[in-house]
């Protein structure tokens, strides 16, 4: 496993937290045995240089935790409600993250069509599609290549 | 023209919804506001928000220009007034609502349930074309950007016109900070996230919606001089309900987002109601729950009906930055937007439950694709930002037309005003270059 932005070790906890979250059924798979925690850069890389290093810590802290633990914690964030404000505003941030992330790489079905991404695609009944194409070719790519003054000239 | 995010061509869309919500949006996909309860979507690229939006459009009513004209004392935000903007908008777009013949067993649901409850339910005028159904095209894909440029989205509209006719374009540019002169406008920035650059303009037009444009300003210190900046800022929260049934109902096929209420009964209470629908990773991470109990909802994908709630926030929040210069949101949110939440919730319930769900579920959190306000138009500049020929108040080198000026959440869908407002801009910028 590599990322740029997460160890080895902080990738392990995603995937124990991905486990947590889609533990698999039979016709979905485990999160872990999907491998996609290897795409996870796809989404890191975007994030505020804040949110990296929130995330960086959590999974330095979680690392130690025992996986009761991190089900505890998510048992929490869906009691958000019975919380005072800041204490509720913290578990929703947790809860949204770490959601986005674990379905984010999940369904997006990264390694159809052969692999995992196509087994998650086929147990939910994903099927949609655009089957046209396009009518016109598409002059727009070139215009704005041309509109940049800071792009060099074309031979 | 200088963009921060990238241009996208059709057949390099980042499709993978991984892909499309961390490249496309702002901070890899959603900004929290201070309760962590909504999720402020804003889009990043050539094209902004109109890759994955721009499809719903419709001329603001009284309800929506009343309070505008109360909050900022300008008097042409009429609906007679504002008419030939709107007119001069439409005729950019192709616009037309979708044929009934594609409606989903998901609209049936909607339109009917309606009707039931004795609310009206109409067809959402769209800006598209050729979308090809008949060919199984199904517009939930087009989120990401539209593969076939049939969606109407400012690249294949305003844009391409633009560029024909000379207007430089640098993408991948974010603006940090701005320094007026007295002949004109310096914007510092970064290019492609390495390089510093300036430029230097006669005359410049915030275009960066209600987050960029604020924190901009709040960055270069015009909270001094514009004492507004900041304030006013609203969003409409929506929210997604998840009916469960026991037939298939196909929600993500076909055309998206066809019908919507058009009933004055909930415009007068603040809220409407849409029939969209999300896909995979939007659905799962909106649905509440986790585990086995989650991939049991989530294998039952196609039997999922859902009716989206879009509350109209009639309270001011505020944009504020940190220490750190990080945007803080408040979405402003009192018991009067929660009340109207729950009153909402429960028609979406009820038409969902009377067409046969056993089950109905709200989303875990709300999503925000329209925000207002920030640098707010009005006539007094110790309320407001924006003067009512679009100028920040007191430089007349900056205009502002985009959503940040709207003096409140319009409770509507914003796009078409966009477009019109900012002709009714172009117009006083042109005569005054004149």
């Amino acid at each position: 496993m590599a990322s740029k932005h997460l160890t080895p070790a902080q990738l392990r906890v995603i995937n124990r937290i991905g486990n947590i979250l889609a533990p698999g059924d039979g016709v979905l798979p485990r999160f872990s045995d999907t491998g996609c925690v290897e795409h996870i850069d796809r989404m890191v890389a975007y994030f505020p240089p804040s949110d990296i290093a929130s995330l960086q810590l959590l999974t330095s802290v979680l690392r130690f935790m025992p996986n009761f633990v991190i089900r505890l914690l998510f048992k929490l964030t869906s009691l958000d409600r019975y919380f005072p404000g800041s204490v509720a505003s913290n578990l929703r941030r947790l809860d949204v993250g770490l959601r986005g992330i674990i379905f984010g790489l999940y369904y997006s079905f990264l390694d159809e069509p052969d692999g995992h991404g196509q087994r998650i695609k086929d147990g939910i009944g994903w099927d949609a599609a655009i089957h046209s194409k396009p009518e016109e070719p598409d002059e727009i790519p070139g215009l704005i290549r041309a509109a940049n003054p800071l792009n060099p000239p074309q031979a | 023209m200088l963009e921060a995010g990238k241009y996208y061509p059709r057949d390099t869309l980042p499709l993978p919804e991984i892909d499309s919500n961390s490249q496309m949006y702002w901070s890899g996909g959603i900004e929290l506001d201070t309760t962590c309860k909504n999720g402020i979507m804003r889009g990043k690229a050539v094209g902004g928000g109109t890759l994955a939006y721009q499809a719903i459009m419709c001329r603001f009513d009284e309800y929506a220009f009343g309070p505008w004209r109360d909050l900022s004392g300008i008097q042409y935000l009429t609906v007679d007034e504002m008419s030939p903007w709107y007119e001069k908008a439409e005729s950019l777009l192709h616009i037309a609502p979708v044929d009934e013949r594609y409606r989903s067993e998901c609209s049936r649901i909607f339109v009917e349930g309606h009707a039931k409850y004795g609310y009206q339910a109409k067809p959402e005028l769209r800006a598209q074309r050729d979308c090809h159904w008949e060919e199984g095209n199904d517009c939930i894909m087009c989120l990401g950007g539209c593969p076939i440029d049939s969606k109407q989205s400012m690249p294949h509209t305003v844009l391409k016109p633009a560029l024909k006719q000379g207007l430089h374009l640098i993408p991948e540019f974010e603006a940090k900070r701005l320094e007026v002169k007295p002949d004109g406008v310096i914007l510092h920035g970064e290019y492609q996230q390495s390089e510093r650059m300036s430029f230097f303009g006669r005359k410049l037009v915030l275009a960066g919606a209600p987050l960029g444009n604020t924190k901009l300003l709040l960055k270069s210190g015009f909270k001094a001089k514009l004492p507004a900046l900041g304030d006013n800022f609203y969003v409409h929260t929506q929210w997604f309900h998840f009916g469960m049934y026991d037939r298939e109902i196909n929600a993500h096929k076909g055309p998206f987002q066809v019908y919507g209420s058009h009933d004055p009964k909930l415009r007068q209470q603040g809220f409407k109601l849409e029939n969209t629908f999300p896909p995979p990773v939007g659905l799962a991470w909106l649905f509440p729950g986790y585990g086995r109990e989650h991939h049991a909802t989530m294998r039952k994908f196609r039997n999922l009906s859902s009716v989206e709630t879009s509350i109209r926030g009639l309270h001011p929040g505020t944009l504020r930055l940190d220490k750190h210069e990080r945007l803080i949101i408040n979405c402003g949110f009192t018991d009067d937007e929660e009340r109207r939440t729950k009153v909402a919730q429960e028609l979406a319930h009820n038409i969902l439950y009377s067409f046969g769900a056993k089950q109905v579920v709200t989303s875990r959190f709300s999503i925000c694709p329209h925000h207002f306000g920030g640098l707010n138009m009005g006539a007094d500049g110790t309320r407001s930002c924006v003067d009512p020929e679009f100028h920040l108040h007191g430089f007349r080198n900056i205009y502002c037309a985009d959503t940040s000026a709207f003096p409140n959440a319009p409770g509507m869908n914003p796009v078409l005003t966009i477009l019109a407002l900012s002709i009714k801009a172009s117009q006083h910028i042109l005569r005054e270059m004149a």
